[in-house]
């Protein structure tokens, strides 16, 4: 992991409250695999005291430079939107096991809301080896991004809730009722994630989950981010930041 | 050259800069920023006879200045923390301190016992602070016959030195200290965090499931500086600062209100070098400043 002085030479807002921000981190656009998160500090200064987790939807190695989408939410985001190109930020990273790699001869990539930055470079990584369904949902066209980019990987179809977009309706009420031979990889809010969970283990078909907690430290020290996981028949609390953010569905405990 | 090896308890850290407990797991993870071998001193996790698994989330807010955290001692048990992780700090040449915390004075002794009988630590520092378990924790480190309890008992066990962490929960940390080392204590080391609370308006609850948590970061300095200068005119024995601690001028700050040896905690949060730097900063003052050795500015301050 790598902690790096990053300039910051995009920051504009794709949404209602959707923003996108990209860095120049030479050294964590190298190290960065799908998946992955990085930590940004959001001031200058001590304040705000703990930097944010942000899921990496661009990789661009070769030119040294991430991208990441990002909801203004609070104080912390709030105040990442407001800082200005060329200004320069702590940032750490990657942070995070990445997804694992494709173990079936189809991939389906589940994205909703926010949840879709972090599957772009999944879909990437995929795209070569063709044969990618991609389902992506919304509340509204207006929470949508990087359609374009997915397009270019695979075989997108997308749903709003309010039908600007795509099909009206719940993202999970695209998927195919058949899914044998595929592998899932979703993120999303939980409750997309607990149906398209429900759904891979009704079907038997191994399912990833990419999970988001309030984070402090981002390296697996502070015990900040824990879920409860299910471990050989008992539930422990992991780290979303060390043994996530990826986990298997089987893994996941919905009910908390 | 600037001399900042310092003495503390029997033992000499090459520098008065460790970590502190619960903010640096058990070293691995800093291990991929810098070489442990920088510091003074290592202090682990806190450490308890058996598994913890921990209060259940939310454990981190943010404050002005700081944070709050209620993790609650998650920890997979004396038994696993001497057979996967002490193991892996021993390649560093630093000052091992392993933290142990318990319910009971039963469970300090015992764990104490362990960890000695490992052999992979220097030193062990005893948590009689923490703000974020039912059991134990706080309860010995508020009442002066409490904490004395807990220093004889793990005194009785083990010959390495202890080291006392006490709490600023309290009215008067003198008693406490002298308590602490009037049972045969090595040194103690202050702040643990301070209680507060985070409440979350707009569904009229405490954001924290335990209701109170454990203030840190550099808003809580100023109430660590005056608690380290309390204690360190109360007792003979070192006194290890910590509280808010960012900079190399913090720790010298701690150093002239009387500490011996500084720990950094949140700072670790906010940058994972932290430690290293601070060491670098706290040299730069002290060469700019023509002081020759560091330890002239313990208990230096001109009042």
């Amino acid at each position: 992991m790598i902690s790096e002085r990053a300039q910051i030479t995009l920051n504009r807002q794709v949404g209602i409250d959707i923003w996108q921000m990209r860095l120049q981190t030479p050294q964590i656009a190298k190290a960065a695999r799908a998946g992955q998160f990085v930590m940004l500090q959001c001031g200058t200064g001590l304040d705000p005291f703990l930097k944010r987790p942000l899921g990496i939807h661009e990789i661009a190695a070769d030119f040294g430079v991430i991208t990441c989408v990002y909801r203004v939410v609070g104080r912390g985001t709030g105040l990442l939107s407001k800082l200005p190109v060329g200004s320069q930020i702590t940032v750490l990273g990657p942070c995070g096991r990445p997804w694992p790699q494709l173990n079936a001869a189809k991939a389906v990539i589940i994205g909703g809301g926010m949840g879709i930055a972090p599957l772009l470079p999944l879909a990437e990584d995929l795209s070569a080896r063709g044969n990618t369904e991609i389902y992506l949902g919304a509340n509204s066209s207006d929470e949508l991004f990087a359609l374009v980019d997915f397009a270019k990987c695979g075989n997108l179809r997308v749903a709003t809730l309010d039908g600007s977009a795509g099909v009206k309706g719940f993202v999970t009420e695209l998927l195919p009722t058949d899914l044998s031979a595929t592998e899932i990889f979703a993120c999303g809010p939980l409750p997309m994630m607990k149906a398209v969970a429900e759904l891979a283990a009704r079907q038997n078909i191994n399912c990833w989950l990419s999970l988001e907690e309030h984070m402090g430290c981002g390296i697996g020290t502070c015990m900040g981010c824990v879920r409860p996981i299910k471990e050989n028949d008992k539930i422990v609390y992991k780290r979303v930041c060390r043994e996530g953010p990826v986990f298997n569905a089987t893994e996941v405990v919905f009910d908390d | 050259m600037t001399e900042l090896a310092v003495n503390l308890a029997g033992l000499t850290l090459k520098n008065p800069v460790m970590t502190a407990s619960g903010t640096f797991g058990f070293g691995r993870e800093y291990a991929e920023f810098y070489d442990l071998s920088l510091l003074g001193a290592v202090v682990v996790k806190g450490t308890t006879l058996e598994k913890k698994q921990g209060n259940p989330p939310p454990r981190i807010a943010e404050s002005i200045g700081g944070m709050l955290n209620s993790v609650g001692l998650q920890n997979p048990g004396a038994d696993e923390v001497i057979a996967n992780e002490l193991p892996f700090l021993q390649q560093f040449a630093t000052i091992k301190i392993v933290n142990i915390a318990g319910g009971t004075v039963e469970q300090y002794r015992a764990v104490a016992e362990k960890i000695t009988a490992s052999g992979l630590a220097d030193a062990l520092e005893v948590n009689i602070s923490c703000p974020n378990v039912k059991a134990g924790g706080l309860a010995f480190g508020t009442d002066p016959l409490a904490a004395a309890e807990v220093t004889r008992a793990v005194r009785a066990v083990t010959p390495l030195p202890i080291i006392l962490k006490l709490s600023p929960n309290v009215t008067d940390i003198a008693p406490i200290a002298k308590a602490c080392e009037a049972e045969g204590a090595d040194g103690i080391s202050l702040i643990n965090t301070i209680a507060g609370m985070v409440i979350d308006l707009d569904n009229r609850r405490p954001f924290f499931a335990n209701k109170v948590a454990g203030m840190s970061g550099p808003a809580v300095k100023p109430v660590a500086l005056r608690f380290v200068w309390q204690a360190a005119r109360a007792v003979k024995i070192p006194v290890i600062g910590l509280g808010g601690i960012m900079t190399g001028r913090d720790a010298l700050e701690f150093m002239l209100a009387g500490a011996t040896a500084v720990q950094i905690g949140s700072a670790n949060f906010y940058d994972p070098a932290s430690a290293p730097r601070i060491v670098r900063e706290m040299e730069q003052w002290l060469e700019e400043h023509r002081v020759k050795d560091v330890k002239e500015l313990i208990g230096a301050l001109e009042e």
